[in-house]
């Protein structure tokens, strides 16, 4: 794991997403709307895969304070030894669908968006 | 009695110029047919304006004198109007003109103050002065009693109040009809009876004052007088007080019954905007318990997951556990057979081995070591089982019907909070001419309720100096008792005086209530028999009348009808004009406006039969669906004397045309 990332960053183009996902006063902060991206993304298969272009928006001290992703991780992903890596990529990838969806229908309920996350996959 | 001769208009309301209406002078009826708005109610307002320099709109309301010159006139350039009215009253002849007109140095009127009026009677062609102008209109048609005389048939309802004893409007009523009984004439002169008697009682202390003998009587009554005049001041002015809070309540409860819809409206206005405010700290209060589930809303979605991998582990744990289990008991299998095998001797049973049971054990040996029994997996069984606690960790409760509970409760709240929003818009739509007046409506709610209790007080005020007045009166009977005793002689001319005056006030005392009593008897009389002229009903057999009279209708089964329709309503009304007109010492012609608006056709056509009983000159404004013309002439005969016609020129000028009345 001493390859992997200390910070977690968004891509322009999904900051942008994260930017529209948050006008919908949903989550208290971004690190909750990311979680929620990630899990997304995991249910909808997504491997594994580099996030290109990210910036750095998170430490991960504070995105991950105890360290559960960094457990959970590796248990859902056995090849994969640097968790955080991959949970940048997981939240892009998720907030790349959340925003094709929010392309798709501007008005679209968001909670439908949830309700479909929390659907049994 | 009162009889019209002719009314001229000069530019007063849609009548332009000057136009003319003659009331023939046989007895009978004149029509006058109008479509809406063709200045039906200006005609009865032009003779109302004539007699009492006022313009009543149809709520009863004055309405401003700018409001009624005609407007193509004042396009002309032409201001004001003018009204002629020329009648005959006790063998006189009578002729009344009033004018409105702007005054000198105003070019445009705009406001009634911009115009001036004047009053001009003529008696046999003298002219009266001003005071004496109103005293001899006042005598002739005192504006008190104007409702008998000119009506608008929408508000023939309201003597309906006259069956509700706390209505002011009812009380108002009874007031007018008792003013056109006569009755004042009566009560009028047992004032003035009081007075004397009250002059004769202070006459009658002083002379006890000056004797020796009464002079302590005297004074004691001459202060009980005093406090009397001081109470009964007192209780005069309490209640013209409270004639002036009724007034205002009355006047009050006219402007809040137009109001009523626009008040209510800002009620529900005021009541959507604090359930809006409800609705908003609800739904803030749900949008936080949403963040709060959405900020572990991703353990939930990867709940599958994890079970999953969870599933798998459990698996792999069980497989190796098994195999845990199994690689104990081949140790231990080893164990015996090597002992059988070291002491010829099986280990259990302890029965001596053959030397081929020896081999085979020994080939068996073999077999077990080559197994791989011998692999020691705690390490990974002990890995596995720290990932399941720590997957333990990531179980959390299903909050899935949490958030779609809460999910439903905030589209529920948009939903319900659009449609208030929604409802306030129409409000806001429909108020919109009316919101500058929102306090002032609000402030005529609050003076009403303010005013309702003054009313009380006052009423408690009255109360309590009438019983401070008995207690008085009843000292000065007293008192007078003593003096009868003790006076002597010397009395005996002012004793004589105020016993008089006491037995006279008894006396019209009394009559008023006989009189009151005859009245009604008569006028219940007379209004049944009307009344049963007019209904259709068999099983009506008359009217009831109560003290304020009011009339309820009498079933044959000898019960009262208690609601009854706005028709019905009307043909009451109608009875008792009829009957007051029969019996009042004042008599005149009646002009009624729209009468038959609430009455079926059988109902008009007796009521139109019915018209020539009722006064000697009757004058009808309708439009001619509510009285076909043909039906007029087939009940009133020969007693139709004259048609006219509002024909529309424009609309801001109708003219009068008069029709060839042909039975």
């Amino acid at each position: 794991m001493n390859n992997d990332k200390k910070t977690i960053g968004l891509t322009p183009s999904n900051r942008e997403v994260m930017n529209q996902i948050m006008q919908k006063n949903l989550f208290k902060d971004q690190i909750d709307a990311a979680k929620f991206a990630m899990s997304l993304a995991i249910n909808s298969g997504i491997g594994d895969g580099p996030a290109e272009g990210a910036d750095t928006t998170w430490n991960i001290g504070s995105f991950d304070p105890n360290g559960e992703l960094r457990t959970l991780i590796p248990l859902l992903f056995p090849n994969i030894d640097t968790p955080y890596r991959l949970i940048e990529y997981l939240i892009n990838a998720g907030l790349k669908i959340i925003g094709t969806q929010l392309a798709n229908n501007k008005d679209i309920v968001f909670q439908d968006i949830v309700r479909k996350g929390l659907q049994p996959n | 009695m009162l009889r019209l001769h002719n009314l001229i208009m000069e530019n007063f309301g849609p009548f332009k110029n000057e136009q003319t209406i003659v009331f023939p002078k046989e007895n009978g009826v004149v029509i006058v047919y109008g479509e809406n708005m063709r200045g039906k109610t200006s005609l009865l307002n032009a003779i109302r304006y004539a007699f009492f320099g006022k313009i009543l709109s149809r709520g009863a309301n004055q309405i401003s004198l700018h409001q009624i010159g005609n407007w193509e006139s004042a396009k002309e350039g032409t201001y004001g109007f003018k009204v002629v009215l020329s009648f005959e009253y006790d063998t006189h002849k009578y002729e009344l003109t009033r004018t409105c007109y702007p005054r000198k140095n105003v070019d445009i009127p705009k406001e009634d103050q911009d115009y001036l009026q004047e009053c001009f009677l003529r008696r046999d062609g003298m002219v009266f002065g001003p005071d004496q102008r109103d005293a001899e209109l006042a005598h002739i048609m005192p504006e008190q009693v104007s409702r008998f005389f000119l009506f608008d048939g929408e508000l023939l309802q309201e003597y309906e109040e006259l069956l509700r004893d706390e209505s002011e409007m009812g009380r108002k009523i009874t007031e007018a009809i008792e003013r056109i009984l006569g009755v004042p004439i009566l009560t009028n002169a047992r004032i003035d009876i009081r007075e004397q008697h009250q002059g004769a009682q202070k006459r009658e202390s002083k002379a006890a004052q000056k004797n020796q003998k009464t002079q302590e009587l005297g004074n004691h009554l001459g202060d009980l007088m005093e406090q009397r005049v001081y109470h009964e001041t007192e209780t005069k002015r309490l209640k013209k007080d409270i004639g002036d809070l009724k007034d205002k309540k009355t006047s009050l409860e006219s402007k809040l019954r137009k109001t009523e819809r626009i008040r209510t409206l800002f009620d529900e206005r005021n009541k959507l905007d604090k359930e809006i405010i409800d609705i908003d700290t609800r739904f803030i209060e749900k949008k936080e318990k949403l963040k709060e589930i959405m900020s572990g809303i991703w353990r939930s979605m990867l709940k599958n997951k994890i079970q999953a991998v969870r599933e798998n582990l459990q698996k792999q744990i069980y497989e190796m556990q098994t195999n845990a289990t199994r690689k104990a008991i081949s140790i231990e299998m080893l164990k015996n057979i090597n002992q059988a095998i070291s002491e010829n001797q099986c280990p259990i049973c302890l029965q001596k081995l053959e030397e081929k049971t020896k081999k085979d054990l020994a080939a068996k040996l073999i077999d077990m070591h080559s197994s791989n029994y011998e692999k020691d997996d705690s390490d990974k069984l002990s890995r596995m089982q720290q990932i399941m606690i720590a997957l333990k960790d990531f179980e959390t409760p299903d909050k899935t019907e949490l958030l779609n509970e809460i999910n439903d409760n905030i589209e529920e709240f948009v939903v319900e909070k659009a449609s208030k929003q929604d409802r306030i818009m129409e409000i806001n739509d429909q108020t919109k001419d009316f919101n500058h007046n929102e306090s002032e409506i609000r402030m005529q709610y609050n003076e009403h309720e303010k005013t309702i209790k003054e009313i009380t007080i006052v009423e408690q005020g009255i109360r309590a100096q009438e019983g401070k007045l008995k207690e008085i009166n009843d000292n000065i009977q007293g008192l007078e008792k003593k003096l009868d005793l003790e006076g002597g002689a010397n009395l005996g001319n002012e004793r004589c005086r105020r016993e008089l005056y006491g037995k006279l006030y008894d006396l019209f005392n009394e009559s008023v209530s006989i009189y009151r009593e005859r009245l009604r008897a008569r006028v219940e009389k007379d209004a049944t028999n009307l009344f049963l002229k007019l209904t259709n009903e068999p099983d009506y057999i008359g009217l009831k009348i109560n003290e304020n009279y009011g009339l309820t209708i009498f079933h044959k089964d000898g019960t009262n009808i208690p609601v009854r329709s706005a028709g019905a309503e009307h043909m009451i009304a109608l009875s008792l004009m009829g009957a007051l007109q029969k019996n009042a010492p004042l008599q005149g012609p009646i002009i009624m406006d729209s009468p038959f608006g609430r009455l079926d056709e059988a109902h008009t056509t007796k009521v139109v039969r019915s018209l020539p009983s009722m006064a000697d000159q009757v004058m009808l404004l309708v439009f001619e669906s509510e009285l076909r013309p043909q039906t007029a002439r087939n009940e009133l005969l020969g007693k139709l004397r004259a048609e006219y016609k509002m024909v529309r020129l424009s609309a801001r000028q109708t003219t009068l045309e008069k029709c060839k009345v042909v039975n």
